[in-house]
């Protein structure tokens, strides 16, 4: 596997490179979970409507940017600024006027309102700042358990820095995984408008708790075999003697997971597509990283 | 006990377990135990409103703010349990020196109503006469003149019905009264008891009239001149108020009487505002501290007793002090509902509204004047809606996507591992009716994406498995005994299995702990399944690891090898 590091490592690089470029370029698109604003999905039965310049028209509501996105479903997803439950009220009477209108039977109008949901500036940067402290709390928990984790290897050779590398680079694979999960939705964000909301954070989080153990497994593997083989074998052998051991392993219990997710990808609901897409991408790059890159970094770091 | 009773004592647990599970998990639920047991849809899946209040505190002292919140919670709370929403969940929050109540209401359907409910403030003040404005000679001498021609149009019109029946009445004042409130309705009062109407006007129409009579003489009070008709008379409990028998002697028998009226408007001699102009006073609903239903001891009437604060109570006193003699009237959203002549300065911040009213309406007026007494404003900061629909759509593609995920995994577990495969699929069947049994039990509120992450978990499941399993087959290869390779499996890969779910708990958990409801939901059925998912990964599969390693032989294909 070693042999191989520089493909995986340029491969990865690359990876990485391009996330930071499109995170750069385009950014994130925050959902109104994090900047505030309304969300309203309806559903017609007549012709489309054109809902962003009738709500723009309405110069007296004050909507300004009135973005509409048509979903797989059929229905529209309007986004606007917040709007109070008098102005939403008004903003539904508008929309089903003109879908009267444009109906022209005018018997009936097929409007119907799936969800409305509306978040004031103030929520959004409390939940804004609610995730930056999901995102350090879980980071702290888990340099904590890799410290856990490794707590014995110190006593492995007391000359040797091993021990603070092992962390050190489980910690390097999962900033790895999430800059590219994260930059993946950039380029979502970008131009699918997918949005970086609270369910975003918490495909995160989970994929940081879930992936870092693959990482461990193989390290635990290598801390065994160094003391088995009394560091007689060169570091190489061992790294890939103990990767073989793991591998079936790793691959299997995220295969197995990635199974349901694809599950759900598939057949589950539309409304959390993308919250398993960040799992999905999230897991199996935390599954190639602990693999090919966490025991790669180690060894080019020790060799 | 040998170990192979221990082990099939252990298979029969396994298997009532897993058949308390299925029983729990059958969509209709073990009638024959307790109603239906339901699993409990969050609000993303049942439909519903998850409402966010912010509460104005600044005029409230730091110490008392908690307990002003609290309080406007409970308010709430009793205005949504009117609404009769199922299982509404209220919560106030702190956070970051913002005072938040959280309204969930799950189910319901008219959300614009709720919302209007809940909003609600009842606006309580109360007003004085405004000071009148002194005519000139000449403003006086025409009104004067105005109002002798407006008498003179009543003694016309008097005269024109007062032998004609009551559509007659009716009629006229249909298109003569100025009584704006009464005039569509033909001059209709209404049943009414004795106190609500100027003294002028109800010796007329209770004492000198009997039932479908029009008083011969035009009657003048503060507001005009009224040609009165009474229609009708009954009599009320008011205690139980019902109408009942009339009787003379008891007090809590009283008489009603229906009357119309043609109302001829006139002109104040004394001021230049109108008759009913009020002027605003400091004193409102803020310093209320406390309403409550109290009976007159003498008429046996409900009535309104409220209790002012301390500033409050020092306003009534000036308040009252400096109006000897004349009106203070209460305003209830903006509408008068009593205009009590005070009689003497009242201190003790203690007064009481003697409405027309009856039990219900006093009680209904006490519990809007508590609520609008809080002092604490609330605000809709935000909100989420959601239609059934879109949940109960949801919930079907979930549970699709659910089964799928299972029998692909259970297919490659068997493909892989084979018989211990099988084994592990069983161990997932089982995991997964106890699991929605606990959700149903304990119960656990499922939101969309805790039904992902439940969904999640049996790919969780089987981790364990994969762990053990390639366990036992390193040992299997390593010329171990089936049943040895089996126990070391199971103990050596245990510190793995413990750590792998360790690290997603932690994960799971500072979701439970920070996340809003909707990401919660999600941490909380992550964390039951993992820990769930420990039990039946490796106690179950080893129980059936090891029943039917007794039967079988070594090694060979079934094992994997």
């Amino acid at each position: 596997m070693l042999k191989y590091r520089r493909i995986f490592f340029a491969f990865s690089g690359f990876l990485v490179a391009a996330s930071i470029a499109s995170l750069i370029l385009f950014g994130l698109n925050f959902g109104i979970d994090f900047t505030g604003g309304s969300l309203l999905e309806i559903k017609t039965d007549g012709e489309q409507i054109a809902i962003e310049n009738i709500l723009e028209s309405e110069k007296n509501l004050n909507l300004g940017d009135v973005r509409v996105q048509r979903t797989e479903e059929g229905s529209f997803l309007i986004r606007m600024r917040d709007v109070s439950q008098e102005e939403y009220e008004k903003i539904l009477e508008i929309l089903k006027a003109s879908d009267a209108a444009s109906t022209d039977n005018g018997i009936e109008t097929g409007i119907k309102e799936l969800r409305f949901e509306s978040i004031g500036p103030v929520i959004g940067s409390e939940l804004k700042q609610k995730a930056v402290w999901q995102i350090f709390l879980v980071v702290a928990g888990i340099t904590l358990y890799i410290a856990f984790a490794f707590r014995k290897v110190s006593k492995l050779k007391e000359k040797s820095k091993i021990s603070w590398k092992f962390g050190i680079s489980a910690l390097v694979a999962l900033i790895h995984d999430v800059t590219i999960t994260t930059g993946v939705f950039a380029i979502l964000g970008k131009f699918l408008k997918v949005e970086i909301d609270s369910s975003f954070v918490a495909a995160i989080l989970l994929v940081l708790g879930y992936s870092v153990n693959d990482t461990i497994v193989v390290f635990d593997r290598i801390r065994e075999n160094l003391i088995h083989h009394k560091y007689s074998l060169n570091l190489e052998h061992i790294i890939n003697s103990s990767i073989r051991q793991t591998l079936m392993r790793s691959i299997n219990t995220s295969l197995t997971v990635l199974l349901v997710l694809f599950s759900l990808l598939i057949f589950g609901s539309a409304s959390i597509f993308y919250f398993t897409l960040a799992l999905t991408i999230g897991i199996a790059v935390g599954t190639y990283s602990s693999i090919f890159i966490a025991s790669a970094l180690l060894y080019e770091w020790e060799k | 006990m040998t170990s192979a009773s221990k082990i099939r004592l252990q298979a029969i647990l396994i298997l009532i377990i897993a058949v308390f599970g299925a029983l729990f998990t059958w969509p209709k639920g073990p009638n024959w135990l307790r109603d239906e047991v339901k699993l409990h849809l969050g609000l993303d899946l049942a439909g519903g409103a998850h409402l966010i209040y912010q509460a104005d505190v600044s005029n409230i002292p730091e110490d008392s703010r908690d307990s002003a919140v609290q309080g406007t919670r409970d308010v709430i709370e009793r205005r949504v349990n009117a609404l009769g929403v199922g299982e509404p969940v209220m919560q106030t929050n702190k956070s970051e020196g913002h005072y938040r109540i959280i309204v969930e209401l799950p189910g319901i359907t008219d959300i614009k109503q709720a919302i209007a409910k809940i909003g609600d403030t009842p606006v309580l003040e109360f007003k004085e006469q405004a000071e009148p404005v002194p005519l000139t000679p000449e403003e006086r001498q025409e009104r004067e003149k105005y109002n002798k021609a407006q008498k003179e149009k009543a003694e016309a019109v008097l005269s024109e019905i007062i032998d004609k029946d009551d559509a007659a009445f009716a009629e006229k004042a249909k298109n003569l009264s100025e009584d704006s409130g009464s005039k569509d309705k033909g001059g209709d009062l209404d049943f009414a008891q004795k106190g609500m109407f100027v003294p002028e006007f109800e010796e007329v129409l209770f004492d000198k009239l009997a039932d479908s009579q029009t008083y011969d003489k035009i009657v003048e009070t503060m507001f005009g001149y009224h040609i009165i008709r009474r229609v009708e008379s009954r009599c009320k409990d008011t205690k139980t108020d019902k109408i009942t028998e009339c009787a003379d002697n008891q007090a809590n028998i009283i008489q009603e009487v229906r009357g119309r009226h043609i109302l001829f408007l006139k002109q104040s001699l004394d001021s230049k505002a109108p008759l009913d102009q009020w002027k605003n006073t400091e004193l409102s609903g803020e310093h209320l501290k406390k309403a409550a239903v109290v009976f007159d001891q003498q008429t046996g009437f409900p009535i309104v007793s409220l209790q002012f604060n301390d500033q409050g109570a020092k306003l009534f006193e000036n308040i009252t002090g400096s109006n000897v003699g004349k009106q203070v009237a209460i305003f209830l959203d903006g509408a008068i509902i009593s205009a009590p002549r005070v009689n003497e300065k009242i201190s003790g911040g203690n007064a009481v509204i003697t409405g027309n009213f009856t039990v219900t309406d006093a009680r209904d007026l006490t519990k809007r004047l508590n609520a609008g007494a809080l002092p604490v404003n609330i605000n809709l900061i935000s909100q989420q809606r959601i239609g059934a629909s879109l949940g109960s759509e949801a919930v079907q593609k979930s549970f699709i996507a659910g089964i799928i995920g299972m029998i692909l995994v259970a297919l490659f577990m068997i493909a892989y591992y084979r018989l211990p495969g099988l084994i592990a699929s069983m161990a997932l069947l089982v995991y997964s009716l106890i699991i929605i049994a606990l959700f149903k039990l304990i119960p656990v509120v499922m939101t969309l994406s805790g039904v992902a992450g439940f969904i999640l978990t049996i790919g969780m499941a089987v981790d364990a498995n994969v762990l053990i399993f390639e366990r036992l087959k390193e040992e299997l290869k390593s010329g171990k005994t089936l049943q040895a390779a089996i126990d070391e499996g199971f103990s050596r890969a245990w510190s793995s299995i413990r750590d792998s779910n360790l690290s997603t708990l932690i994960s799971a958990f500072i979701l439970i702990w920070l996340g809003e409801s909707m990401i919660k939901g999600f941490g909380v059925t992550l964390a039951i399944g993992i820990i769930v998912s420990m039990f039946t990964a490796i106690t179950v599969t080893r129980v059936l690891l090891k029943l039917m390693a007794r039967s079988g032989k070594r090694g060979g294909w079934v094992w994997g090898i």
